[in-house]
């Protein structure tokens, strides 16, 4: 299912980018504009825009959060005919599941929040079921294995659709791992402030992840890429840790 | 009183709340009038008879898996038959029994080969019995559950203090599933001290996860199929 | 009751090291999860009867008053007797009393994790009364002297050799006895102390409100002993075990056998109403409930929160928690582990008691899950999250106030974010080692402990973008 050559001009998308991509890792953001323009789908970048505020809402700082929610939603809504495409299943859930909490008291922005949450995609996810692409002409060669991100697929229920896209990339043999689905201890503010629980849960999904044979180490969230391509640097391991994106845009 | 102030507690921590409080004289439980609850018992049997068979190798599959044995006989003749054997098997010295009717042959019987029956009244009695005899008043065979329900001749110690308990079940007392068994066992009778679920012999993983069977409750279960 | 701060990181420390712990709750966690996982999967509608029994749950406790009232109407014309503890030390003294009226001389207790929370044993104990638990797993963590680790399995911290070492020590049995030897041996021992007590005491693991029945699973048969044998059986329950209709009970044993165990049925089941009847030949002459709030009422009373008293005490979040699967259960401080200790120990001993819980788990939502009542444990752990926050005694010292202003007022300002981006590139040099960073200062410095940190690029996202938005 070649879907390289169908045109998706119809389609506009804005990058809501997030600050671990934006700051530790633009190629995925790189890598995210490069495949929509290979499906010929319209992104943008809204410049003005910094976070979602899950770090501070996770963390138990509700109105600093809802202070930069405010700001996140003002930001993506100045055009509601747009996509939002984001390269991390938690802040996309942070966006569509948690926002209705932060604003439950706020008809005005409630209904800012539902209009965004309707548009509002991680990548894969859209890639799948919004373009219904699958196979999007990728190579890469390399034995592959997925890590589940816990938002991603407890809130968001995106499972299938990850599979599906590294599946079809060509030259890929994708291996699945013991307890792909179980955390990799990132948590965010919670791998440091509880550092040795963090890492012991991380142990063991490094273990898992070097079970499998496989050389490539992919998700969607780039917490929990940067909590295992941490671990895998520090013990010289040399398997190689991708973004789906990323891998996406392999040619 | 502490009544007063705990439901107190209670009530003042559930005002406010968007709840739906219904006063206590509409009833919080919804009830069927008799004739229709009579209909729907008679009903359930007759399809439980119809299943029959059916629920009998249910039931047989599923105790097994809880490490208990049942054995479906052809009739009163068997039944005694299988209870002498597993007597002098295992040496037995001292018996406990339900008083009921289903039992009242089974019971001659065993007096008559010479055999004596301790009183479950008595704690320093029943320590010393090695087989206790109950009838099962209900069975269910999804999960191969025996059910007994306590009385003045049903006593619950018969199938709990000794080693091992012998269950006498007639057949069309087996039921599906647990929906059926509340259904039936609250429109049978009111309840008394105590019903009880027996699902295989006494267990547990607590030592390393290994399972043992035979802790403090009996050691063997063997439930008799009476047609 | 505890007046210490529970510490998470502290607690936590030793059981991180312990190869032994580590083993045995990977292998406890992976069996437990593997059972539960195949029966729920074989039953239809797994999923509806969840949703049902979150309904009864939800109906039940905002109508808490009202069956508890029916309940005791209920247990009364049984003819047992109803008492109500505000506190863990009023239900002390109310079996305390109890016991003393009646001349108790030696109790036999079944597995409450109720009575470990009001500290019974040690109440018993002092007032010179014998206390026997006769749970296997926790007969033998009383003759150790420990605490339980898990709710369904506790002594799962301890080998077959670890327990053979310790009969033998305590018991004088033959040292190295195999399990099937050592269940023997407590089975001999138990049954002793069964015959000849005068009280037995149970928890509760549902009440049914309209015919004044409380429910008692098992798999050993020590509770079924402990209330059917000594004279006098109390048991003990929190105000949140109650469920309105006979009826309810098929969708609450269906749900708790295969969360917690992975079976369909647990051996045994025990549907108690009331002291034995005039003619019966045994069971005890008097029925006690008592019903106990300590803190739940509390609980009760916040909103968002009211649902950690749906808890039907399965064990199924525990078993697939990352965090408990690493720290076992004596790192939570208190009786209850695992995701549902980290809500209710702080909603039960104060959030002062308990800041750290709340924030000892990665969110992952696992446990959400798999719990058969569908309590939403990580939308309660954000909002106690919050309540440590915003409490006076537990709100964040001076550096996190200091991070969480830094944090947002780089958010809210953009030029200010990307100035600290650039800043940070400059920053890191002297920390890049062959590309990589090693080690970091505070509070980096916690990352680094055990892993690398990822080096900032020179230009982040949004300057690259500048390059490529204009190109195709």
């Amino acid at each position: 299912m070649n879907t390289s050559e169908k045109n998706h001009k119809d389609i506009k998308a804005s990058l809501f980018i997030t600050c671990l991509v934006d700051l530790f890792f633009p190629q995925v953001g790189e890598s995210i504009v490069k495949i929509c323009r290979k499906l010929g789908i319209e992104i943008d970048f809204p410049e003005d825009q910094t976070c979602c505020g899950q770090p501070g809402f996770n963390s138990g700082f509700q109105g600093d959060a809802r202070a930069i929610a405010k700001r996140f939603l003002s930001i993506f809504n100045q055009d509601d005919t747009r996509y939002i495409i984001c390269p991390s299943g938690s802040c996309t859930s942070m966006v569509r599941v948690f926002y209705k909490e932060l604003f439950k008291d706020d008809p005005q922005m409630l209904e800012i929040t539902h209009n965004i949450s309707s548009r509002i995609y991680e990548f894969s996810e859209f890639l799948v079921n919004v373009i219904k692409a699958e196979d999007i002409g990728a190579s890469y060669t390399g034995k592959v294995t997925y890590h589940d991100s816990c938002h991603l697929l407890r809130e968001l229920g995106i499972k299938d659709e990850p599979r599906k896209l590294i599946k079809s990339v060509k030259g890929v043999e994708f291996i699945e791992m013991n307890l792909h689905d179980t955390c990799c201890g990132f948590g965010g503010t919670f791998s440091i402030k509880f550092p040795d629980v963090s890492a012991s849960i991380l142990d063991e999904k490094i273990e898992n992840i070097v079970e499998s044979g496989a050389d490539t180490i992919v998700s969607s969230d780039m917490g929990c890429l940067m909590q295992i391509g941490g671990a895998l640097s520090r013990r010289g391991i040399p398997l190689k840790v991708m973004h789906i994106a990323e891998l996406l845009a392999s040619s | 009183m502490s009544r007063e102030e705990v439901l107190r507690r209670i009530k003042t921590g559930l005002r406010g709340s968007q709840t739906n409080r219904e006063s206590k004289e509409k009833s919080l439980f919804l009830s069927a009038n008799d004739r229709e609850i009579q209909g729907r018992v008679i009903r359930l049997r007759s399809e439980l008879a119809e299943k029959k068979w059916g629920l009998i190798n249910r039931f047989v599959d599923e105790i097994a898996k809880a490490s208990g044995r049942a054995v479906v006989t052809k009739g009163e003749d068997e039944v005694g038959e299988f209870i002498i054997n597993l007597i002098d098997e295992r040496n037995v010295k001292s018996l406990a029994i339900w008083r009921t009717d289903l039992l009242t042959s089974l019971r001659e019987f065993l007096l008559d080969k010479g055999l004596r029956f301790a009183s479950p009244g008595s704690k320093s009695d029943m320590a010393e019995v090695n087989i206790g005899i109950t009838e099962a008043n209900f069975a269910i065979a999804e999960t191969g559950t025996i059910v007994l329900i306590s009385n003045e001749n049903q006593p619950r110690s018969v199938s709990l203090i000794p080693p091992i308990h012998i269950a006498v079940m007639k057949s069309d007392i087996i039921v599906e599933n647990l929906d059926q068994l509340f259904f039936l066992v609250q429109n049978s009778s009111e309840p008394t001290s105590c019903m009880t679920f027996i699902t295989g012999p006494s267990r547990t993983a607590d030592i390393e996860l290994n399972l043992t069977l035979g802790v403090h409750g009996p050691k063997e279960l063997f439930v008799v199929i009476h047609p | 009751m505890k007046t210490k701060r529970l510490r998470f990181e502290r607690d936590s420390a030793s059981a991180l090291k312990n190869q032994k712990l580590q083993g045995a709750l990977r292998n406890a966690t992976d069996r437990f999860r593997t059972v539960r996982e195949k029966a729920t999967g074989e039953i239809k509608g797994w999923e509806n009867l969840r949703i049902k029994a979150r309904e009864i749950k939800k109906h039940t406790v905002e109508h808490l008053d009202q069956y508890l009232e029916i309940l005791e109407e209920n247990i009364m014309k049984a003819g047992g007797t109803v008492h109500w503890a505000k506190d863990g030390n009023e239900a002390c003294s109310i079996i305390l009393d109890i016991a003393r009226s009646n001349n108790v001389r030696s109790a036999v207790k079944s597995k409450s994790m109720a009575t470990e929370e009001i500290e019974l044993n040690h109440a018993l104990e002092g007032a010179g009364i014998k206390v026997v638990e006769t749970d296997l797993g926790e007969y033998i963590i009383q003759i150790a002297k420990e605490r339980p680790s898990h709710i369904l399995a506790p002594a799962i911290h301890k080998t077959k050799e670890d327990i053979a070492k310790l009969f033998a020590e305590k018991l004088n049995t033959e040292p190295g006895l195999e399990p099937e030897k050592l269940t023997n041996v407590a089975r001999e021992k138990l049954r002793e102390e069964f015959l000849s007590a005068d009280m037995g005491v149970s928890g509760v693991n549902f009440a049914v409100a309209e015919t004044g029945t409380i429910v008692i699973v098992e798999n050993e048969g020590n509770a079924r002993l402990s209330t059917t044998v000594p004279r006098i059986h109390v048991a003990l329950m929190g105000i949140e075990k109650i469920i309105p209709r006979f009826e309810d009970l098929s969708t609450f044993l269906s749900v708790l056998f295969r969360s917690a165990s992975g079976q369909k049925m647990s051996a045994y089941v025990s549907f108690i109403t009331g002291p034995r009847r005039k003619n019966d030949l045994d069971g005890p002459e008097e029925f006690h409930l008592v019903i106990i709030d300590n803190g739940r009422s509390e609980i009760l009373a916040h909103e968002e929160t009211r649902e950690s008293l749906h808890c039907i005490r399965c064990g199924a979040c525990l078993n697939v928690c990352p965090v408990y699967r690493k720290v076992g259960g004596h790192s939570y401080g208190w009786i209850y582990s695992g995701p549902i200790g980290a809500i209710i120990t702080p909603q039960l001993l104060g959030i002062d008691k308990a800041p750290d819980l709340p924030f000892a788990s990665s969110l992952c939502g696992a446990c959400k899950d798999v719990c058969p009542v569908k309590i939403d444990i990580p939308r309660v752990l954000l909002e106690l999250r919050r309540r440590v926050k915003n409490n006076k005694r537990t709100r964040a010292g001076f550096g996190e106030r200091v991070a969480v202003r830094l944090w947002r007022f780089s958010m809210e300002h953009r030029k200010i974010y990307s100035l600290f981006s650039s800043l940070s590139y400059i920053a890191q040099k002297p920390w890049l080692q062959e590309g990589r960073l090693k080690s970091l200062p505070l509070p980096f410095s916690r990352w680094t402990r055990h892993r690398d940190f990822p080096p900032v690029p020179k230009k982040p996202f949004r300057e690259r973008w500048k390059e490529i938005r204009d190109s195709k």
